[in-house]
């Protein structure tokens, strides 16, 4: 591959979204310090991660058309959407029960035996699924009180998936993941410096909603397997008791690295499971 | 947490702007381009001895060919009266064949053709022109949901009899065209954007 090329995607899908992120702790931060209260870090964070997401994208692989052409091209406005049902589910009571990640659940099931599933909508369902499990654990994991959990989880989840599209057949998904688990990464090593969350509810609404749409796409338009997805998505969930075991305290490392070792163990499996029944996209010496 | 009224984020539309598309086509000063004709007594293809094979600049070192193994559709051709001709050609991109099915399966993928979601690629006729030696087609090729006007030189390589007096007809085409003018853009420099393509059908009369 020309050096050109592998600088694009280090520098817009790797560095960028590293850089960004991490310079939004720095900023929200200074903004938590002052008097304007709490609600601001949540809503610039958030803001922050969307335009992130949807810059790092159309500079990576193209900007989308309105309306969106093909099914990649739903994944920022899949970010958009998380994020503001994210905004919801702060101030709507009842989108914070149980029951709607329940109802949405089974509109996943319901939704392919009333519409049919097929071209463009073949990865609603699967990424519906996806999304109302792993958005339902992050959502709660978010409030865990050491702060570095929800970012790790988040960090690694992403990471994950990347591996699991990429290593499937999906490169461009699974860049697109990566995206997620850069800015990841860089709001983590921002917070070992300043202690500020950028993670919120609808941070995680979303990063949840982008990593389960691509998810999604590449079990319906890829070779990712059904199950590598379903193992991904439910890791948070897996890892949601280590979350808020015991006493804790803002940097527990061991709660950190707990969760850590839970998600990787998780969610690394179902890389695994994807790389080694996919398709892998390698042939001959080269791609 | 409390949080200030006026930073609830409002729900915002996205207005799609329908955009109004020429269609006029560049005519020349030399002959009229022809209107398509009715293909009602025209080709029907026949997919076991017509073929659309591609090739791509590999790493920018060689050249890598494919080939879809289904094609079908109809056509007319008439050498002498080129307002008589008319393509519209159906090609199954699930086919897409480079000997290697890994290659195969990630050119189905969403890094580019994205088969599922875009199935068939195809290519309707518009109009005709003939300066006497040369017959040039111009059309709307439709491919990874992306319709781009193309225009392509047609060679009729003949016309004669199959089994049983069925008549038959062929012709090729070579161009070329850009993959990123249809939305695949993936991966520039390992692979070439210019795409060549060769189209060789036979027909049988309907």
């Amino acid at each position: 591959m020309p050096p050109e090329q592998i600088l694009k995607m280090l520098l817009w899908g790797a560095a960028a979204p590293f850089a960004v992120a991490a310079a939004s702790v720095f900023m929200l931060g200074r903004r938590a310090d002052s008097s304007s209260g709490p609600a601001r870090p949540v809503i610039a964070g958030v803001l922050a991660f969307v335009i992130i997401y949807v810059v790092a994208q159309g500079l990576l692989i193209g900007w989308p058309t309105i309306p969106p052409r093909e099914a990649i091209q739903y994944l920022p406005l899949a970010a958009v959407l998380g994020a503001l049902i994210g905004f919801l589910d702060l101030w709507i009571p009842l989108l914070r029960t149980r029951w709607a990640a329940v109802a949405v659940i089974a509109f996943a099931f319901v939704l392919p035996r009333i519409v049919p599933m097929s071209g463009k909508a073949a990865w609603l369902s699967d990424a519906l699924l996806a999304w109302a499990i792993l958005w339902s654990s992050m959502r709660e994991i978010v409030k865990s009180p050491t702060r570095f959990v929800p970012v790790v989880t988040l960090g690694l989840i992403a990471a994950c998936s990347a591996v699991a599209l990429a290593g499937s057949g999906s490169l461009k998904l699974g860049q697109l993941a990566g995206i997620v688990a850069f800015a990841s990464l860089g709001i983590c090593a921002a917070q070992l410096v300043r202690h500020t969350v950028l993670i919120s509810g609808p941070a995680v609404g979303a990063s949840t909603a982008v990593l389960a749409s691509a998810l999604g796409q590449g079990v319906a338009f890829g070779s990712t397997p059904q199950a590598s997805a379903a193992i991904i998505a439910l890791s948070a969930a897996v890892a949601m008791p280590a979350a808020f075991l015991g006493n804790v305290n803002s940097v527990d490392r061991t709660r950190v690295a707990l969760v850590g070792a839970v998600v990787l163990l998780f969610a690394g499996a179902g890389a695994v499971f994807a790389i080694v029944y996919g398709r892998s996209p390698a042939y001959g010496t080269e791609y | 947490m409390r949080y200030c009224p006026l930073c609830v984020v409002g729900a915002s539309i996205l207005v799609a702007t329908a955009g109004v598309f020429g269609m006029g086509a560049m005519l020349g000063a030399g002959e009229k381009p022809s209107v398509v004709q009715s293909m009602d007594d025209g080709y029907t293809i026949d997919g076991g001895h017509s073929f659309l094979t591609f090739r791509v600049k590999h790493n920018n070192v060689a050249y890598a060919y494919g080939r879809f193994n289904k094609i079908s559709g109809s056509f007319n051709l008439d050498k002498d009266n080129p307002s008589a001709n008319a393509f519209d050609i159906t090609i199954d991109a699930t086919t897409v064949d480079t000997g290697i099915t890994n290659r195969d399966d990630h050119l189905k993928s969403q890094d580019f053709f994205s088969v599922k979601e875009f199935p068939t690629a195809t290519f309707k006729s518009t109009s005709f022109k003939s300066d006497g030696s040369v017959l040039t087609c111009t059309g709307d090729l439709t491919m990874h949901g992306v319709t781009k006007t193309i225009t392509a030189p047609i060679d009729i390589t003949g016309f004669g009899e199959g089994r049983g007096g069925t008549r038959l007809a062929g012709f090729e085409s070579k161009f070329v065209i850009k993959r990123s003018d249809f939305g695949m853009n993936y991966m520039q420099g390992p692979l070439g954007d210019e795409v060549t393509i060769i189209v060789s059908c036979e027909g049988v009369k309907k």
